[in-house]
């Protein structure tokens, strides 16, 4: 399974070379996973949820389970409506 | 589908929240950050600070910004309330920190994902995220957001 970069950072600091890198959503939480050079487009498979086989960040990785966000969010948004 | 951005800044009020994002109290929609920028405007200054983007459930105090559509001619308004100057900071979801970033209160930080994979704002009465500081403080910031509504 190939890692694919969604998004990008850069910063830009006074005296200092542009600084650039690749990114992604963690799946479980939807927080921002900075890829190393390396695991963009390939490569080193850690933080790999095999169940719903999407990037995660360390801090899921440390939860056995499998809690896909938008899982997550639609439990929220259906807590939250009004009955009616 | 319909594009906005923002800017907005934090005065010397002593408050976490730079920027607030939060889906509205009545006809919300989901929305999704796909891009933000985030830097001082105080004097040039170095030290660090821990920048956060973290979920919140409540809409928080501040001066309510209008964010302006990417393509003038998109009939709709964001329903999306955006807030700056924040004088009383929402309250945060304790560890749902959606980035953590050290960074010279010099330095510009801007991330960018394609709309579609960015962070989601439940379609849940003020329910959504701050782009802040860690900890309270008054230093001046400023920070710009773009997302769209689904």
């Amino acid at each position: 399974m190939r890692r694919r970069a969604d998004g990008y950072i850069s910063i830009t600091e006074p005296g200092k070379p542009l600084r650039e890198a690749d990114t992604t959503q963690c799946s479980h939480c939807s927080g921002v996973v900075v890829l190393t050079p390396g695991e963009s487009g390939g490569g080193v498979e850690s933080r790999w949820c095999s169940q719903c086989s999407k990037h995660i960040c360390g801090a899921c990785a440390q939860h056995a389970t499998c809690r896909p966000f938008e899982k997550m969010l639609e439990a929220l948004e259906r807590r939250n409506r009004l009955p009616g | 589908m319909a594009l906005w951005s923002t800017g907005g800044s934090k005065d010397a009020t002593s408050v976490q929240a730079v920027l607030l994002l939060v889906a509205a109290a009545a006809s919300m929609r989901r929305a999704e950050l796909y891009d933000f920028a985030i830097g001082s405007n105080a004097v040039s200054a170095d030290t660090t600070f821990l920048w956060i983007v973290q979920r919140c459930t409540t809409a928080g105090t501040g001066a309510a910004l209008t964010p302006n559509a990417n393509d003038p001619a998109d009939p709709i308004a964001a329903t999306t309330v955006v807030k700056d100057t924040v004088t009383v900071d929402p309250t945060l979801t304790a560890a749902a920190f959606l980035a953590r970033i050290p960074l010279n209160q010099k330095a510009t930080y801007r991330w960018a994902t394609i709309p579609g994979t960015g962070i989601i704002i439940p379609a849940t009465a003020s329910n959504g995220v701050i782009l802040g500081l860690s900890a309270a403080t008054t230093t001046l910031f400023a920070a710009t957001a773009s997302f769209n509504e689904h």
